[in-house]
């Protein structure tokens, strides 16, 4: 990287899947830098904007892979954007998922639709590293059966181990699983609750319910984690837009624990 | 204490015990200046000012109160603001009580870093021909006066509007302080893609003026909000004040004036040619 | 030694030869109002000037700037490298505070604003004492002035007899010793002179406006929803009070298309917008003006002082008297401090 920790690097799309009728899994590579399951970049469409983008593909892939849902003018650029097509992208940012806390514990993983982006890296590492870490299980929820992300790798989840819970707000079509917000699953999966790392991502109001069902079903305050969401133009704690009650969620997020997310504003806070 | 004070500050006591209005929009006096204030006890009627530091209009405040009775103070100016926001379907004239003052005239104001510190007339109530608002619900009479002291000025087209905009911040004070500034988004933000790229290049803030100016022809009272809170001097309100020129003299229309004659880019006239 | 004094013919001397061997900013008078400029004649710069309407932080932070060009054809990205270097004089100590403020914030590890640092790198900051403060003025409440600030290379104090320079860094020295025979050792007597009227202009300000900076940190936790909501009322969400304080930093990106490339510019932003933490999916963590409001003042007073050791206001003034609406931070500073 040059002078400026502004500018992004060049890279090319090398893939571009439909993952959910609004949301496409694009692949760009060869990966620019080294990453920890969690963190983010900054992806430019050159000419239209620049976001920041949660990184969905493993730490141990040559590529980086952001799900990237059509809201505004970035993502609806990328959407028309084709393979070969060179964007720019910037980073690691931000602290990821707690890896070090996770040695040898059992890990609950609590997605909400496109939530589930920072989780993917966090359960492929996880997956590829098995050994060093205990049982892994999965709540999953979306609005839809067609907006589950991901669907295609669920099988060779569960093959290698994976608890996988999923379920739907509204059903539809030949679904045949649990039909409820992802609350109504968290009691499932059978772990060690008061040793059992969580992480949760998704949209602030599933956050919130999330947190205080963990601790009703008597998960640990200080084992919980979720990664939140804001505005960013810089990543790196200069620009101002995600500075709330004295935290940058670009540097000291996104990934934040229990007790950090209670002391956060309202508003940025999902409570 | 000068008498519409007294007076304004026993209308507004009246209005607010009777439940006549929710609330007041007046001028108080602070330390940092004359500025706006909200009343909505009666005890608190005392803060209310008059003078001719009480240049802010305070039109712009009254969408926020859409669904209370809101009793404003207002100069001529602001009434004919009023007036042609009830026209454009804005306002809803019962809900507000108009106090109607009798103005003679405001200061420029001498902010921060000014060169001269000599109290003024602003240019543009040099101007004005409506002292008082053609609609009213109580009159105050003042004589409270800003000395009258001219400022020299030239022809609008001497002016280099390019290097005047030039000096633009982008600060949105003018729009922010316009009473017909209401729509919720702005040409110069909130637009993807952008129409006025307002941070590459100072020449697109002439664009976004020029759409400004072309918005305000026939609408614009002359209040000066826009001039009194810009923060390097742009003489906005000279730049409006000839588009009215020009809007009086093709159509016969000066805006605020009363609430019968409708606007005429909102009439159309079977046969007109655009 | 680093007190020297030189004689207001020598300055002008000073002056001229700054503005022959230098790029030279000073403050002057235009359209009614004091403005900093680049000057190629030192005469016209105003010595007795209050303070600029606008800050000069827009010589380190300019409003607009670019951050690269990219042309796709020759796949590469240009970025700015350098920048011309100047002597920024007659600054007052409250601004030049603040730019050790930003030198703080900008310059903290792990990554530092480029040209934030390169521009700063380049500048030599001189300051000009403020022996008459105006109305709207409360640097005494944060020790930014009014006779020295933190951030400049030199100070310049107007006294009786001429003026009496400190040197506040090894550049400020060099900058002596480059002009050397226009300066003077400063003498006993101008030492306690210059002691004086430190202590004599802070009791003025001190009879005006006295406030415990210490206690501001309280506001984070304290600041309660009816004074913000009064304010709220009267704030009409323009950026003035941002735009002209010499310490918002926060910026905003806006990419657009060239003729063979693609470029971004960064500005100014204002935390007061309602876009500021809007996102694309029109989810806002921080909807209401009143909370927008009370950011503003507790990232400045509580969250600047708890992560840097510095303030986030140097109290120039400017956002009390260019306000539209007259919300006054003094009226905080009373509240909490």
């Amino acid at each position: 990287m040059g002078l400026s920790p502004y500018v992004p690097k060049p890279v090319k799309i090398v893939r571009i899947k439909e993952e959910t009728p609004d949301t496409k899994t694009i692949t760009i590579g060869p990966k620019p830098f080294d990453f920890i399951p969690g963190q983010f970049a900054m992806v430019t469409v050159y000419g239209v904007g620049e976001a920041p983008f949660s990184i969905c593909s493993t730490p141990s892939d040559n590529n980086l892979q952001f799900s990237i849902r059509k809201m505004g003018s970035v993502t609806t650029a990328i959407h028309e954007a084709s393979p070969g097509d060179e964007i720019g992208v910037r980073g690691p940012y931000g602290r990821g998922w707690p890896l070090g806390e996770m040695r040898k514990r059992d890990i609950l993983l609590v997605g909400g639709g496109i939530g589930f982006a920072p989780l993917r890296p966090l359960l492929l590492h996880l997956l590829e590293n098995s050994n060093k870490y205990g049982r892994i299980a999965v709540c999953y929820g979306a609005r839809s059966p067609s907006l589950l992300m991901y669907r295609d790798e669920f099988g060779e989840w569960m093959e290698r181990g994976v608890e996988l819970y999923l379920t739907v707000d509204v059903g539809e079509g030949d679904w045949k699983g649990n039909v409820g917000v992802v609350t109504t699953i968290l009691d499932k999966p059978n772990l060690n609750k008061a040793e059992t790392i969580v992480c949760t991502c998704g949209p602030p109001v599933m956050i919130k319910f999330v947190l205080k069902k963990l601790v009703e079903l008597g998960y640990s305050e200080e084992n919980i984690y979720a990664s939140l969401e804001s505005k960013m133009r810089c990543g790196i704690g200069k620009c101002g837009h995600c500075h709330f009650g004295g935290k940058h969620v670009c540097v000291d997020g996104p990934v934040f624990r229990y007790d950090e997310i209670m002391e956060l504003p309202r508003g940025i806070s999902p409570f | 204490m000068s008498s519409p004070e007294i007076e304004l500050r026993k209308l507004a006591r009246n209005l607010l015990e009777r439940k006549v209005v929710d609330l007041v929009i007046g001028y108080e006096d602070s330390e940092a200046g004359v500025r706006p204030c909200f009343i909505k006890e009666p005890g608190e009627v005392e803060k209310l000012v008059w003078n001719p530091d009480c240049r802010l209009s305070l039109v712009r405040y009254l969408r926020g109160f859409k669904e209370k009775k809101v009793g404003i103070v207002a100069k001529g100016c602001d009434g004919r603001a009023i007036v042609e926001l009830i026209k454009e379907n804005q306002l809803d004239r019962k809900n507000i009580f108009i106090i109607a003052v009798e103005c003679n005239g405001v200061y420029k104001p001498v902010k921060y870093g000014s060169s001269k510190t000599r109290r003024q007339m602003a240019e543009y109530c040099e101007k004005c021909e409506v002292r008082v608002s053609p609609i009213k619900d109580y009159l105050i009479k003042s004589d409270e006066k800003a000395l009258e002291e001219k400022i020299p000025k030239g022809d609008v087209e001497d002016l280099d509007w390019l290097s005047l905009f030039r000096k633009c911040l982008r600060c949105m004070a003018c729009v922010r302080s316009c009473p017909f500034c209401y729509c919720t988004e702005c040409s110069i933000e909130g637009f993807k893609p952008a129409l006025v790229h307002r941070l590459v290049d100072p020449v697109e803030l002439f664009t976004f003026h020029l759409i400004r100016a072309i918005h305000m022809a026939g609408r614009c009272v002359e209040c000066g909000a826009c001039e009194s809170s810009c923060p390097v001097e742009i003489p906005l309100t000279r730049l409006y004040h000839e588009l009215n020129e020009w809007f009086r003299e093709n159509y016969g229309y000066v805006p605020g004036l009363n609430l019968e004659q409708a606007p005429p880019p909102l009439v159309f006239k079977e046969g007109e040619k655009p | 030694m680093r007190m020297f004094s030189i004689t207001e013919e020598s300055l002008k001397v000073f002056l001229r030869e700054l503005s022959l061997k230098h790029v030279l900013i000073a403050p002057f008078e235009r359209d009614g109002y004091f403005e900093f400029d680049v000057l190629k004649n030192p005469d016209v710069i105003n010595l007795n000037y209050t303070n600029t309407r606008l800050s000069p932080k827009r010589f380190f932070l300019p409003q607009r700037q670019l951050v690269f060009k990219h042309y796709p054809r020759k796949g590469f990205t240009e970025e700015p490298k350098e920048y011309s270097s100047f002597v920024l004089f007659g600054i007052r100590p409250c601004d030049a505070s603040a730019l050790s403020v930003l030198d703080n914030i900008l310059l903290s590890p792990p990554y530092k604003d480029a040209s934030y640092e390169n521009r700063r790198k380049n500048a030599i900051v001189i300051s000009l004492s403020c022996t008459k403060p105006m109305a709207e003025c409360f640097c005494n409440v944060f020790e930014t002035g009014p006779i020295r600030g933190m951030g400049e290379d030199l100070t310049f104090t107007p006294t009786r007899s001429g003026f009496i320079v400190e040197a506040r860094t090894p550049r400020g020295v060099s900058v002596i010793e480059e002009f050397g025979k226009l300066f003077r050792k400063a003498d006993g007597e101008m030492l306690e002179e210059y002691s004086r009227l430190i202590s004599k202009v802070l009791d003025e300000m001190n009879r005006r406006l006295k406030v415990d900076k210490t206690r501001l940190i309280r506001i984070e936790k304290e600041a309660g929803e009816e004074f913000f909501q009064l304010n709220a009322q009267r704030c009409i969400e323009c950026s003035l009070c941002s735009f002209a304080c010499p310490l918002c930093y926060c910026f905003e990106t806006e990419d657009c298309l060239e003729k063979d490339s693609y470029v971004r510019f960064r500005g100014w932003d204002t935390c007061i917008s309602p876009l500021f933490t809007r996102m694309a999916s029109g989810l806002d963590p921080r909807v209401t003006k009143a909370d927008r409001l009370c950011h503003r003042f507790c990232h400045k007073l509580s969250r600047i002082p708890l992560a840097f050791n510095a303030y986030g206001c140097v109290g120039c003034g400017r956002c009390v008297s260019l306000c539209p609406a007259g919300i006054d931070i003094r009226e905080v500073l009373k509240k909490w401090g």
